[in-house]
């Protein structure tokens, strides 16, 4: 775990001048927590069984993080924490210029993070979902930086469906354990 | 021991003791006083201004002599200056030199130009019957002349000055007033008279009644027992002004003299001048009475330079040039103690806390706490209400330690330590950790502040280090900074 100064020192340097100003432009964009949007043309959310939250942490060209997946009640999106429906690592990140690329693999033995396969989520075909996981993989490719992330996204070998996201002031999560609920996180290899 | 042989030895020991006695005894004050003063000395500085002869006050027609203002025809006075100047522990300034002083102070050109103009001024309103106009530039001309005390350089001008005014108030009707500007004329040139051939019998006959008066009744002037105006003050400066008086009616004649100095304490003395005594004896007797109501001055004060200390308090911050990374800024707080030990010499010294900021691709996985300390004598200057300081001097920096990793896993989710998390984070986290370390080297800083009100200042400096020593293995150096800080002066 990475070690932080005490909050009030912190704050206290922060607070002072920053004068290299060449290291104050950290790439840090895109790190933060987005969360899909269905309304307008974002054909991905009419049909599909469950949208997504991105919670990315950018390190100049690398990205990682972890993707929360949730099943839809309606056509609308709903990230009620009674409907999540999976947890998994992002794999495979890369940001460069205004383009965002990168992976989840429900497909694998676990998700990452989590117990075993259905013990965790109790959203309605959950257990289901993750049993039978539709995708291998789920690819994103994704546009933008600050404001809105628009790209597509591809499920294995089906074609690429348009999506959209946005981003929202969460905390961001660097842990699947509070979604695998009454199991520790044994965490898994990949 | 017999007799005669314990008598040898008493008389060799008194003779003895006797001898050391005399070599060990305390020299006679006469000869401490006239002993050269030791290194250092602090003499007080005695102006003896030029002698104001009254003496022919008591003439009715003085022959009017060229002698220079500064030269004195009263032996006596000679004398005294000479005696007075005998005393080694004092800096005494004679007449001739007080002259020189006087002219070669900048307001007394401006004031004699000034002066002047204003006289010619009177003296034409006066020839136009413009009396009012007269008398007022007359006597600015004469109060700006007696200010700049250019009655001890031209004394005959002076009075000539005082005159006109007399005459014009005279004119005016202000009989009062003309008797005090004749006085005046005739304290500052006891020589002044008018001619009847060419100023009026009125005019010469109110100039007698005030020469008269002031010979039954000698004043001496205000400006007599004051400091002037134009001389800065001191405390170890006294200024010795004299006036003779002529022999009259069974009086003898005499030196009348004070002692003045700058916090306005005033010393009268008189000498009498009696026929047959000599006029060395008179002199040396006034010299030595002033000798002793002068200080005796001492060992001159140690100039102590200006010890200013000046404390700042800001932020700071400054990037490693040398770097294995992207150059990453730390921040952080700056205290600079600056002391004056010179009129442009000063030390610096300084103490910085800082933390690292992310680099750019975030590879730091711990903030990085780096302490910094230096010591730097230099150089400032003022430029009115700033100050420009350059110093150059020693460093001694800890970085604390460097840890990076290039596993993206481990930078965002952290390096499972406790079985816990996501073994994504292998092989350690693929940490490359680097221990805090100890750095010295060379430390330069250039500064310029601005003055605040209430001793307080802000100041801005630029700061760079060169490491020469480390205590282990270093990948950063060449700390390029500066620092704004708010900061009070102490005295």
């Amino acid at each position: 775990m990475t070690r932080r100064a005490p909050s009030w020192l912190r704050a206290e340097l922060f607070g002072a001048l920053c004068l290299g100003a060449t290291a104050c432009g950290t790439d840090r964009a895109l790190t933060g927590v987005w969360q899909q949007v269905c309304e307008g043309d974002a054909s991905a959310c009419t049909d599909a069984a469950f949208v997504y939250k991105l919670h990315l942490g950018r390190f100049g060209d690398d990205l990682t993080g972890l993707v929360a997946r949730y099943a839809k009640s309606g056509p609308a999106a709903s990230f009620d924490t009674l409907r999540e429906c999976g947890c998994y690592l992002v794999t495979s990140g890369s940001a460069r210029a205004l383009t965002t690329r990168f992976q989840i693999e429900p497909g694998m033995p676990s998700a990452l993070g989590c117990p075993a396969v259905g013990h965790a989520f109790s959203a309605p075909g959950c257990e289901d979902a993750i049993a039978n996981p539709p995708c291998q993989a789920v690819q994103f490719e994704l546009d933008g930086e600050s404001d809105t992330l628009v790209g597509t996204m591809k499920c294995d070998d089906a074609p690429p469906v348009t999506v959209r996201f946005e981003p929202v002031n969460e905390r961001l999560r660097r842990t699947c354990v509070g979604a695998c609920r009454n199991a520790p996180d044994t965490g898994s290899s990949e | 021991m017999n007799a005669p042989r314990a008598l040898w030895a008493l008389t060799v020991v008194v003779v003895t003791l006797s001898a050391a006695l005399v070599s060990a005894a305390p020299a006679p004050d006469a000869a401490r006083i006239l002993a050269p003063p030791p290194e250092g000395f602090k003499r007080p500085t005695v102006l003896v201004y030029p002698l104001v002869d009254m003496a022919p006050l008591a003439e009715v027609a003085p022959a009017i002599v060229s002698t220079p203002a500064a030269q004195s025809n009263v032996p006596a006075f000679d004398a005294f200056v000479s005696a007075l100047s005998r005393y080694p522990n004092l800096r005494v300034v004679t007449p001739s030199s007080v002259v020189s002083r006087i002219k070669a102070r900048r307001t007394w050109l401006e004031g004699v130009r000034v002066g002047a103009a204003r006289a010619d001024e009177g003296r034409d309103a006066s020839a136009q019957v413009r009396l009012e106009d007269a008398t007022r530039a007359l006597a600015d001309a004469a109060r700006v002349l007696h200010e700049v005390e250019h009655a001890y350089v031209d004394p005959r001008a002076v009075a000539r000055t005082e005159l006109a005014r007399a005459s014009t108030l005279l004119e005016q009707g202000n009989a009062l007033e003309a008797n005090e500007a004749f006085v005046a004329a005739l304290s500052t040139d006891a020589r002044t008279r008018l001619r009847p051939e060419y100023d009026r019998a009125e005019t010469i006959a109110a100039l007698e009644r005030a020469r008269l008066g002031l010979l039954t009744a000698p004043r001496a002037p205000e400006r007599f027992t004051r400091w002037p105006a134009s001389e800065s003050a001191a405390a170890d400066v006294f200024i010795v002004r004299a006036r003779h008086h002529a022999a009259q009616g069974g009086e003898p004649a005499r030196l009348e003299l004070v002692v003045v100095s700058a916090n306005g304490t005033l010393v009268p003395e008189t000498q009498p001048l009696p026929a047959g005594v000599p006029a060395e004896e008179a002199g040396g007797r006034l010299a030595s009475r002033l000798f002793a109501c002068l200080p005796f001055g001492g060992a001159a004060p140690v100039r102590r330079a200006t010890r200013e200390v000046r404390a700042d308090v800001g932020g700071a911050g400054f990037v490693f040039l040398e770097n294995p990374l992207d150059p990453f800024g730390h921040v952080g707080a700056a205290v600079h103690l600056t002391t004056q030990i010179a009129k442009r010499v000063s030390i610096e010294t300084m103490a910085m806390v800082s933390n690292s900021i992310a680099d750019s691709s975030a590879q730091i996985t711990e903030s990085m706490v780096t302490l910094r300390g230096a010591i730097a004598p230099g150089f400032e200057t003022r430029l009115g209400g700033a100050r420009l300081e350059a110093h150059v001097g020693l460093e001694v920096a800890s970085p604390g330690a460097f840890v990076t990793s290039s596993n993206v896993y481990c930078r965002h989710f952290g390096v499972p330590t406790d079985g816990l998390g996501y073994q994504a984070c292998v092989d350690g986290g693929g940490l490359d950790r680097t221990p805090r370390r100890v750095l010295v080297g060379a430390y330069a800083s250039l500064g310029a502040s601005l003055d605040l009100p209430e001793d307080l200042y802000l100041v801005a400096r630029l700061n760079y280090a060169e490491y020469l020593f480390a205590s282990g293995s270093s990948d950063l150096g060449r700390p390029l900074g500066g620092a704004l800080s708010l900061g009070y002066q102490l005295r």
